[in-house]
């Protein structure tokens, strides 16, 4: 038997209170002055003692009385388990989810991980199974995965939980883990349902669509909080950036690591950051305390070619996250080519990009000219970005161009008074970037020169102006610009302030074009004089050879993208050796989404050259706050009038659903009932 | 003659007259108010009682010569007189502790000197001598009978002065009392006779040994006569101080059997010595006290 109110328990004590009440009348009688008590020394005092023996009749009755309303009170009730010859409670299907993110990889006070305390969790759910319920395990982070289907055999469960559940190093995504949770549970076999949550409930996995989805009424929401206590401190690198700069012909690599700590407020503790290239340690820092929360090496590669590195901090309760992973390549300058001028003409574009690239021991480009006739498969060999200026290209050349692009180069159009519109048409059209309509003086248009308008200044190709303060977008002035119909493929990446077109840009196969309308020499502008313009250039160039570069740097979970011919592989080898191959489909791509692990991976076509990019762990999950578990409850939850807020008082609330079935206690009062009018009547009598 | 059936009487109750602080005021009131409720002039009393005439012998005091019988017979008669003056009333107020005790406003002891003192003023007005003797276990005080005028104001100074004394014993102050008062005379006797009975028998028989009228009032509180109490009660004797848990329900019955043992026996054996006996509540008015008090002497005159 239990109790809904067992405090009331307490107020059986109560029952001796009609003893205590004689006991202590007896003690305290009143006492009175009387004149003399020569009249009660002949009293017979065995005439007394029965009438004691009557009230003691009473006394019982009146003590269990007031126990039996302390009974009522406690609410008793016969758990449904504990009835005999009554089913056990009723059947359920129930979803396990086990949070296998890697900030449960966090070491517990007792030495093992929270991951290990989840499953010892989830195992104790399972050991709560009767009859014939039906469980499934789901183990998730951002990924989430079905281990086993709803099944009633337990053992497969207990098995999937042990062997099957194992740590990631991905980021918490509850939205995904309960969605999949709320669809296993529809095809469940049991009216009653119930997906219990075993996590840490990050307050960073929260970031989903729960503020318009709510879990179906139907199903009961558990949440087994895992914890450690108040001890959460955790360091981890949080951002890091690579900088590459030449100094007199050799090229020097900064490295710059930021360290945080997910304790709020906190200062960072005192931590070692070692840097590594190659496998070796190279260098150490010392950052934390209120200083120095940025470590900063700088590092002269002795080679040429790729290399690999990682950024390390002293190891504390969550390792994963104190290493930063990276590759960079030391390699020749890339070349470029300008087609037609001279370096010698200042009317010509090819003299101002001579101007701007040809930096001596510090430059990073090597710019070669080519005069006219230049543009043939031959010349643009081993050239990284063609500059189209001062050259109005034949068809030929047009056709060149395109498939030079679509291997993985990149070409940057412009144009100067020699340009001749219908082969620049021809040549936009080939390149699917738009066509001219006509060559604008914008006073005569529209009274003054058109300047820079609408840009996205986030773009890498702008950020210049970004970082040169405000309004230096506004000071170049455009006397004259092609005005271009824009192609559907195409994308506009700029405007003047007239609405047409500053810079456009489109992708062909593996390489890049950018049309830029207006004159890389002083003809139609004046922006090739302003500050602006070389570091202008150097981005549009460092875009430009970005489109065939293979990205560096990937978050645990993300895809990378390879390309090649359709039907080509990539081998690509993992940390710890593991082998996987990438096909390139017939769009020329190939997808590889097996960075589940952190570290450095390797990938090649057969016969090409070696890509290294590095994988690390999102520093998102690094923030190991936790939800309060009555509101992750609210958030998942339909809030109707009685939804329970906390696991507890849904309990509680389904104990008082028993009891309110079984009612003893108004039998008890009844009892009470019947006992006080016993009561009342013999006392009736005793006193008459 | 239970003083309750008598309508004529109008009843002074003790509540009230406990309000009266000055004993003589109260007496007097009590006393007027009991004669005129008899009907009768109070200065028609009985204290010079006509009783014959005789013939004048010489030696007679001429004042007692009725003239005017003789201005119509030409005879010389006496008038004779019964002899009120050479009776005296000696009033015994029992000052025992248990003569405290009172269940309301009015305790048995306040009640005794009201009665002495009505009786004294009634006494009094009769040109009677009128003495008084506190006792417990001895004569606390004493105040011999007289005549005096001012004498009345003395006894009731002593009965304003009195306070308890010890516990009672009745018989010795009784025995020495009766050795004091060798002329006969009347004796009131108010207590609770909460003692032995054969010492209050003995020393009742003393007095009348002497030629004393013993007429004994029996005071008892209205508590003391019914016994309405309830629960369990420590009941602590007021005369010895011993202590008694008792269910005063349960002893209820025993104890009004006892008292009215007791009441029976002191009744009978009053009146197997030639003493009148007097039972009173002291929520009982004065009147019939006083009532009882004149119809003992008439009972004497005749």
């Amino acid at each position: 038997m239990s109790f809904i109110n067992p405090l009331f328990l307490a107020a059986l004590a109560t029952a001796a209170l009609p003893i205590l009440y004689h006991l202590v009348r007896r003690i305290q009688a009143k006492q009175v002055q009387f004149s003399s008590l020569m009249f009660f020394k002949m009293t017979p005092k065995e005439v007394v003692r029965r009438r004691r023996i009557q009230h003691w009749l009473l006394m019982v009755m009146r003590c269990v009385l007031l126990g039996l309303l302390a009974f009522a009170f406690a609410r008793p009730f016969i758990p449904k388990d504990q009835i005999p010859f009554v089913s056990q409670r009723e059947n359920e299907s129930v979803v396990l989810l086990v949070d296998n993110s890697y900030s449960m990889q966090f070491v517990t006070e007792n030495g093992g991980t929270l991951l290990d305390e989840a499953k010892n969790a989830a195992e104790a759910k399972l050991g709560e199974a009767v009859g014939d319920d039906e469980y499934s395990v789901i183990a998730f982070s951002d990924k989430t995965i079905q281990l086993t289907p709803l099944d009633s055999d337990i053992s497969i469960h207990n098995n999937a939980v042990q062997s099957l559940v194992e740590p990631s190093y991905r980021t918490t995504d509850f939205y995904s883990a309960i969605r999949l949770a709320e669809d296993v549970l529809g095809s469940a076999s049991h009216e009653k349902k119930r997906i219990v949550l075993i996590s840490d409930i990050q307050q960073t996995g929260w970031q989903g669509a729960f503020e318009n989805w709510k879990l179906d009424a139907d199903i009961d929401f558990e949440i087994v909080h895992l914890v450690n206590g108040d001890e959460r401190e955790n360091n981890f690198v949080d951002g890091f950036s690579l900088l590459e700069r030449r100094v007199e012909g050799r090229v020097v690599h900064r490295f710059n690591a930021r360290v945080s700590t997910s304790e709020e407020g906190e200062d960072l503790p005192i931590n070692t950051v070692d840097l590594e290239i190659e496998g070796d340690k190279v260098n150490e820092q010392r950052v934390g305390g209120d200083e120095l929360q940025r470590a900063s090496f700088q590092y002269q590669a002795s080679r040429e070619g790729t290399f690999t590195g990682n950024v390390k901090l002293e190891d504390d309760r969550l390792a994963i996250d104190n290493v930063r992973y990276f590759s960079f390549s030391v390699e020749n300058k890339p070349e470029l080519l300008s087609v037609g001028g001279s370096i010698r003409d200042i009317t010509r574009d090819t003299y101002y990009l001579d101007r701007a690239f040809n930096q001596g021991d510090q430059a990073l480009y090597t710019l070669n000219i080519a005069g006219s006739g230049g543009i043939t498969r031959s010349s643009l060999r081993n050239q990284r970005v063609v500059f189209v200026a001062s050259q109005s290209p034949t068809s030929a050349e047009a056709g060149v161009l395109r498939r030079y692009i679509e291997e993985g180069g990149s070409v940057i159009i412009s144009f100067d008074d020699q340009s001749e519109i219908s082969a620049y048409n021809r040549l936009l059209g080939q390149l699917g970037l738009g066509q001219i309509s006509d060559v604008v003086r914008a006073r005569s248009e529209q009274g003054y020169d058109a300047i820079i308008g609408d840009v996205d200044l986030k773009h890498p190709v702008f950020s210049v102006f970004t970082e040169s303060g405000s309004g230096a977008i506004f000071r170049p002035k455009f006397r004259q610009y092609a005005r271009v119909q824009v192609d559907s493929s195409a994308t506009v990446l700029g405007r003047f302030d007239s609405g047409d077109p500053f810079l456009i840009e489109n992708e062909l196969g593996q390489g890049r074009v950018l049309l830029y309308t207006s004159s890389l020499n002083p003809g139609w502008t004046d922006f090739t004089i302003n500050e602006m313009f070389v570091p202008f250039l150097y981005q549009l160039v460092k875009y430009a050879l970005s489109a065939n570069e293979v990205k560096k740097e990937y978050l645990v979970g993300e895809g990378v993208r390879f390309e090649g011919n359709p039907g080509e592989e990539w081998d690509v080898r993992g940390p710890g050796n593991t082998l996987y191959k990438v096909a390139v489909d017939d769009s020329g791509q190939g997808f590889f989404n097996e960075t589940d692990q952190p570290g450095h991976y390797f990938a090649a076509k057969q016969g090409g050259e070696q890509v290294v990019f590095a994988v690390n762990v999102n520093p998102q999950e690094s923030f190991l706050a936790s939800r309060n578990a009555e509101e992750a409850y609210g958030a998942v939850v339909p809030p109707p009038d009685e939804v329970p807020v906390t696991v507890e008082e849904a309990r509680l609330i389904e104990i008082d659903d028993e009891e309110r079935q079984q009612k003893f206690w108004r039998y008890v009062i009844l009892l009470m009932v019947l006992l006080f009018a016993t009561e009342t009547f013999i006392a009736n009598r005793i006193k008459k | 003659m239970e003083p309750q059936k008598q309508p004529a009487l109008r009843f002074l109750k003790p509540e009230v007259l406990s309000r009266i602080s000055n004993l003589q005021l109260l007496a007097k009131t009590v006393v007027e108010g009991f004669l005129s409720g008899l009907h009768k002039s109070p200065y028609k009393g009985a204290s010079v009682e006509f009783m014959s005439y005789r013939p004048y012998i010489a030696g007679d005091n001429p004042l007692h010569v009725d003239w005017k019988l003789f201005a119509r017979t030409d005879r010389l008669y006496v008038k004779e007189f019964e002899d009120e003056t050479n009776t005296s009333v000696n009033l015994l107020v029992d000052i025992s502790p248990s003569m405290g005790y009172t269940s309301g406003e009015v305790s048995k002891l306040d009640y005794a000197f009201y009665l002495a003192a009505s009786l004294g003023y009634f006494m009094w007005r009769q040109q009677e001598a009128v003495g008084l003797t506190l006792f417990d276990d001895k004569i606390v005080q004493r105040v011999p009978p007289r005549k005096a005028s001012g004498h009345l104001l003395t006894v009731l100074q002593h009965m304003h002065r009195a306070e308890l004394g010890n516990p009672s014993s009745m018989g010795k102050p009784l025995h020495q009392l009766a050795e004091f008062q060798r002329r006969r005379g009347f004796i009131v006797l108010i207590s609770d006779l909460l003692d032995d009975v054969d010492a209050l028998i003995d020393g009742i028989k003393h007095f009348r040994f002497q030629g004393h009228e013993v007429l004994i009032f029996q005071l008892f509180d209205p508590q003391e006569v019914n016994f309405d109490f309830s629960d369990m009660i420590e009941f602590e004797d007021m005369e010895t101080g011993e202590k008694m848990v008792l269910e005063a329900k349960s002893a209820k019955d025993i104890y009004l059997k006892n008292v009215e043992t007791f009441r029976q026996s002191v009744a009978e054996r009053c009146a197997q010595i030639g003493a009148e006996y007097n039972f009173i509540s002291t929520d009982q008015p004065l009147d019939f006290a006083l009532f009882q008090f004149l119809a003992s002497r008439i009972k004497k005159r005749t």
